[in-house]
């Protein structure tokens, strides 16, 4: 796995914001040639993805001809204003919801393709799921939602594998209570759990911290680090939170439906300056277009 | 509010139908039980309405059924001239008059003989109610018009004589065809017309026969004259006061003439068409619905009920789907009431829109019904809509609907505007009320009590039938009283407790489906337990239908089983035919039915048992000649042998039921004297009890009823011939009667050939009802050394009981109907009647319930609807972490099969019960079989768990439809 450190270079296909140059860290020239560097191992690619909804005069661009590539093994966050398209992405990339046009490759697979069979499938498999409102289903326990994925693959599940990840989210005495019975923190990190048990290609996290407290977010964001950079996982987030981000290997920032930055080793500070800067660009260039997210 | 109401309405439109449906079938229900009784009453006062012909008016005494009434001095208290009703006619502005009276006579023709009502014609001829299709009406003495079809048969037509007599003696005569009229003062009359009975109103009397009112007056001098001298004197105004019909002119004012007419009456009253109607329906109804009516609108009242609980249900899941936007509006502004009236009011408009739609419903299939003539028990159906017809449906169920969401309307105000603020996770783990949770126990515990003490009773009765006769008629009922309050109080306690035991059987039942369903199967168990109220509502619904069905077919199963064990106490011939065709064709005719294994002949002898020293008294009986080729075939093996013993006459156990109950009872080994005749087949049955006539004054004769008859006539054991000779000259001149009028006479009895035995007793549990007499058997070698050569035979059937028992009993009657005389008789022929009387009965029950048991499915559909849209968040959540389209269909399934099975298991158990329970109490003093009825058990679960498959089946699609995404995105 190479790591690039070099800044303000984004692996693979460019980022196409025509129309909009704004200053900030990484934003490399368009149309930049792949490098040299070896082929890095892709686990989800977008290509030229478009998502609309609606007709004519109403019609809401949410994603507008998106490229990007996201590295096996990395951390990236994906940032931006309330409907600039980020939790588009994010459904589009997991399968969760279909595009207008455009690909994504899921190791290799075009997922677009997929019925929702397959689709359902590979969400059982391949991808992993840590929500906003944690989503654990109240009638069971911890432990039976944790392994809910397998229960539904009707596979038998990993005791070993099970007891790592409790212990590694400091979870493992709480596992016969209901989710009514645990805090927040408690419950993301059970869904965290959940989304891990089937040893995912991917994780996808939609603003996991955005129901948690400072010390819980900065509890569960430390576990996904650590799941990254020491079990070799791949997590794709989409925050608003700069604080979360700031964890992650990369962050991608989103902007009508495009991402208009690609910043690599993302501090707070400097995410916080970026959307900030990106929000006032918008709203003196484009005015009030409406957008989805 | 009500722009807020109306928005609320028609976003929750959908969720809403199927509680409509179930509104909808219930009016239906209740407006077609309606209209249909408006047909009964309609047919039933027809026949009464009929009478009036053309008139419009009728007068009539206050009390109608006092027109024959008479007084101490043996003349009549109410005859036309003391009320002023021959006065009728003369009053002005009345155009016809009938006089109604009506009597049966004795007509004879020159070929026939036939009795007919009679009555008189109208004053000028118009308001008859029977129409002259040839010929005239009668115009003076002697002249008369006569039915149709009774000219037929009497071989008359216009221009022919006859002659009638009202006071014929109709005992004289057995047979109809005797030509001779005994009574020289029959009338002679002519037929001038014949008449056509358009409403069929006098074919039940013979038919009708019109004449003038001196005629009229001639034959109730013939028949009355015996009684009451002075009748002799009559004139037309001393008749009795039978209702007067009459027409008004055209022209003349109707009220006004109505009151002329009143004001010549005494004790009498005019009234028109309508009224009588309407009174008569009064009467015949007992002043309120017809019984009948009634009784099938209960079933609609119990499908309402039904309705009412998945109604309740529904709203219960809109208020809480709608927490948000009440929890807003109370944010800002609307007050409790506010929101409380407006649930009332959605559920008041829901209950007047689908209660309108059941009963236009209900009126169209009528209608088309009427049109297309279809006949229900033999009447036409009509479309007679009445405004009770159509507005008690609607407004009953607008009611119910109103109470159904009175619950709901009550959640609704509780709701705090704080949940607008933020978002609440509606769990409904509400526990159950104590309070309610004790009553139902004590409910319960009552319901158990009360049926405890009728099952004791009941067994009580049972074994001492002699207890139940003495029993006052409060006490015998006492059992069936407590059975029927116990199984309503114990259901009660069952219903309001459900909350409480649903969830726990179906926990039970969840962990089985869990194993077998896999991820469906966990998840569809884990969603009921999440939700106790609504599943417990839903199950209560089904729970009630299931169990109605499965009472109803307990008690038809256990009744039909008590049937034939008695039956087999009975009989121990599959069927037997009795008929005066002695010859082998009618054998070869019988075994060829399809079903019908062997046939065999079985000569009867008349057999007299003589008194004898021991205190037995004298008796008759039938001696079968039974081959030994037929035991076990057509006769059960119960002689304890397979090879008759020569000399033994094998007397049946049953044959106390045809002695005295002070005679002494027969023993095994005794040996008896008895008298064998030869009776010919055409009258064995007189053969049998004739031989009083016959043996006269030689012995004590003593007539052969039941054992209920005066047993001071016997009981002494000495032959006192004394007492017993006014008996035998009276029976002696009764038996000459008939044995002349059957062409047996006394002599031809006496001449019958005979034979003297003395048997060896031996009783055994062969039974055949239509035996005359105790019903005996002997071996054929014993029958021959009587040296007689019997004249009388039946035929005995060995059936196959593996076939269709309806079309074999069919078949048979056909059969035996081509035989002469023939009766058809035997367990199995008893058996299949019973059943099928016992299935009808049954299936008219099941029909009647099918409109609470489809509501109840229709529940089960609701229910899982609702739960769908309750749980799109989780089963949104399903969806992304794996589950596919295929497995969420399949646990909502396993959900539908959760509920379904479980309401029915317990339905049938408590069913099968109320069912055993409601039989012993029924029929009380019997030992009832306890039979459930696994075929229908079977079948209603079966019915449940299809139709609860099949309504998950809209509900899945819907919850498959919406993507997993948008169901993950915050709730707005």
């Amino acid at each position: 796995m190479t790591n690039t450190t070099a800044p303000a270079t984004a692996p693979a296909q460019g980022i196409q914001t025509p129309g909009m140059q704004p200053q900030g860290i990484g934003v490399p020239a368009p149309q930049t040639a792949p490098t040299a560097a070896p082929y890095p191992d892709i686990a989800v690619q977008a290509i030229d993805l478009v998502k609309d909804y609606g007709e004519g005069d109403n019609a809401v661009h949410a994603l507008r001809h998106v490229n990007v590539a996201f590295e096996r093994g990395k951390f990236t966050a994906i940032m931006g204003p309330s409907g600039s398209g980020k939790s588009t992405l994010m459904h589009a990339l997991s399968g969760l919801d279909t595009v207008t046009s455009g690909h994504v490759l899921f190791g290799g697979q075009d997922i677009t393709q997929f019925n929702d069979k397959e689709l359902t499938l590979l969400r059982r498999t391949n991808i992993g799921f840590v929500f906003q409102s944690f989503n654990l289903l109240p009638m069971f326990t911890a432990e039976q939602n944790i392994l809910m994925p397998l229960t539904l693959a009707g596979k038998k599940p990993d005791t070993q594998w099970l007891q790592t990840l409790t212990t590694q989210l400091g979870i493992a005495d709480r596992l016969q209570h209901r989710p009514s019975e645990l805090s927040g923190g408690q419950q993301q990190r059970v869904a965290i759990a959940r989304a891990f048990i089937a040893h995912p290609r991917v994780v996808f996290a939609d603003e996991p911290t955005g129901a948690l407290d400072t010390i819980s977010s900065a509890e569960v964001m430390g576990m996904l680090r650590r799941f990254v950079k020491e079990m070799g996982q791949t997590v794709i987030m989409v925050t608003h939170d700069a604080a979360a981000a700031s964890y992650a290997d990369r962050a991608l920032v989103f902007a009508d439906g495009r991402i208009v930055a690609d910043v690599a080793n993302p501090t707070e500070e400097g995410m916080t300056e970026l959307v900030m800067r990106q929000r006032q660009q918008a709203t003196a260039v484009l005015g009030n277009t409406a957008v989805a997210d | 509010m009500w722009p807020i109401t109306r928005g609320l309405m028609k976003r929750s439109r959908r969720t809403l139908v199927p509680a409509g449906i179930a509104i909808a079938i219930g009016s239906l229900f209740i407006c077609a039980t309606l209209l249909l009784g408006n047909v009964l009453d309609s047919t039933s006062t027809k026949n009464f309405t009929a009478r009036f012909g053309g008139a419009g008016y009728s007068v009539s005494l206050n009390n109608p059924d006092d027109a024959m009434n008479v007084g101490n001095d043996g003349s009549l208290e109410h005859t036309l001239k003391n009320t002023g009703m021959d006065q009728v006619s003369q009053v002005q502005g009345v155009d016809d008059t009938r006089y109604s009276l009506e009597q049966y006579v004795h007509v004879v023709s020159a070929n026939n003989t036939r009795s007919l009502t009679v009555f008189e014609v109208s004053a000028h001829h118009s308001i008859m109610p029977v129409e002259l299709t040839q010929g005239a009406w009668p115009g003076k003495a002697g002249e008369a018009a006569i039915d149709e079809d009774a000219a037929k048969s009497l071989d008359v037509s216009t221009g022919d004589t006859l002659t009638i007599d009202s006071d014929f003696d109709y005992s004289n005569t057995e047979s109809s065809k005797s030509s001779e009229s005994s009574d020289p003062s029959a009338i002679t009359i002519t037929v001038t017309g014949i008449t056509h009975d358009t409403d069929d109103q006098y074919s039940l009397s013979g038919g009708s026969l019109v004449v003038t009112p001196d005629d009229m007056l001639a034959l109730y001098k013939q028949q009355n004259v015996g009684d009451d001298p002075a009748a002799d004197q009559f004139t037309h105004s001393d008749l009795p006061a039978s209702t007067i019909y009459y027409s008004v002119a055209k022209g003349a004012d109707a009220s006004k003439v109505r009151d002329d007419v009143s004001s010549k009456l005494t004790g009498a009253k005019v009234q028109s068409r309508s009224e009588a109607a309407d009174e008569r329906l009064r009467e015949m109804n007992g002043g309120g619905i017809n019984p009948i009516t009634a009784a099938i609108l209960a079933f609609g009242v119990l499908a309402m009920f039904v309705a009412a609980l998945v109604i309740a249900n529904t709203f219960r899941v809109l208020v809480t789907q709608r927490r948000r936007t009440l929890a807003l509006l109370r944010t800002i502004g609307a007050s409790k009431s506010q929101v409380h009236r407006s649930v009332l009011t959605e559920g008041t408009l829901l209950g007047l829109e689908y209660s309108a739609i059941g009963t236009a419903l209900s009126c169209l299939v009528v209608w088309i019904l009427d049109l297309a003539n279809v006949k229900i028990a033999g009447s036409p159906v009509e479309f007679i809509p009445s405004a009770s017809s159509i507005l008690v449906p609607i407004v009953f169920a607008t009611l119910i609907t109103l109470l159904a969401s009175t619950g709901a309307a009550r959640a609704a105000t509780m709701v705090s505007p704080m949940e607008a603020l933020r978002p609440i996770d509606a769990t409904e783990k509400r526990s159950v009320k104590a309070g309610r949770a004790v009553f139902s126990v004590l409910l319960l515990a009552a319901g158990i009590g009360l049926a405890a003490k009728a099952i004791t009773q009941a067994n009580h009765y049972a074994q001492s039938p002699s207890d139940l006769a003495a029993a006052s008629s409060s006490a015998q009922v006492t059992p069936l009283i407590c059975a029927i309050l116990g199984a309503m109080l114990s259901f009660i306690g069952l219903a309001l407790s459900s909350q409480v035991w649903v969830p726990w059987v179906l926990a039970g039942l969840g962990k089985l489906v869990s194993l077998i369903g896999g991820a469906s199967g966990t998840v569809a168990a884990a969603n009921i337990r999440k939700n106790p109220r609504r599943v417990a509502a839903t199950s209560t619904a089904l729970l009630i239908g299931v169990t109605l069905v499965a009472t109803v077919a307990t008690g038809a199963s256990c009744a039909t089983a008590t049937v034939n064990k008695m039956l087999d106490s009975h009989y121990t011939v599959d069927a037997s035919v009795t008929t005066t065709d002695q010859s082998d064709s009618a054998l070869s005719t019988l075994k060829a039915v399809d079903g019908v294994k062997n046939a065999t002949r079985i000569p009867m002898y008349a057999v007299q048992g003589l008194k004898n020293s021991d205190g037995l008294a004298q008796f008759y009986g039938t001696a079968y000649v039974v081959p030994d080729s037929a035991i076990g075939v057509e006769v059960a093996d119960v002689f304890g042998t397979k090879t008759l013993k020569d000399g033994t006459i094998y007397v049946s156990n049953t044959y106390t039921n045809y002695l005295s109950s002070s005679t002494a009872s027969l023993t095994d080994g005794q040996q008896i004297d008895l008298t064998f005749k030869a009776a010919p087949a055409e009258n064995f049955y007189l053969g049998v009890y004739e031989g009083t006539a016959a043996w006269g004054s030689s012995s004590a004769a003593q007539e052969p009823e039941e054992s209920e008859e005066s047993p001071s006539q016997d009981g002494s054991e000495t032959e006192s011939s004394d007492s017993t000779d006014s008996d035998s000259a009276s029976s002696e001149t009764h038996d000459n009667s008939m044995n002349a009028a059957d062409g047996l006479a006394l002599d031809d009895y006496a001449s019958l050939p005979s034979a003297d035995k003395t048997l060896t007793v031996q009783l055994t549990d062969f039974a055949i009802t239509s035996s005359a007499g105790v019903p005996m058997v002997m071996s054929q070698s014993t029958a021959k050394s009587l040296g007689l050569d019997s004249k009388a035979s039946e035929i005995w059937l060995d059936l196959d009981t593996d076939q269709p028992a309806s079309d074999l009993v069919d078949n048979l009657t056909k059969a035996a109907d081509a035989l002469p005389q023939a009766q058809l008789d035997g367990s199995f022929i008893m058996r299949t009647l019973f059943n099928r009387v016992i299935n009808i009965a049954m299936f008219t029950l099941f029909a009647l319930l099918s409109a609470a048991l489809l509501i109840a499915l229709v529940g089960v559909a609701n229910t899982l609807s609702l739960s769908v849209i309750e749980r799109q968040r989780e089963s949104a959540t399903l969806r992304a972490i794996g589950m596919t389209a295929g497995q969420l269909r399949a646990s909502l399934a396993w959900e539908a099969v959760l509920i379904s099975i479980g309401a029915g298991i317990v339905g049938i158990i408590v069913g099968a019960f109320y069912g055993w329970l409601g039989s012993i109490t029924l029929f009380v003093g019997t030992d009832v079989v306890a039979a459930p009825n696994w075929s229908v058990y079977l079948g209603v679960l079966l019915l449940s768990l299809v139709a609860a498959l099949l309504a998950s089946i809209a509900p899945a699609r819907r919850a498959i439809k919406v993507p997993p995404v948008e169901a993950l995105t915050e709730a707005d």
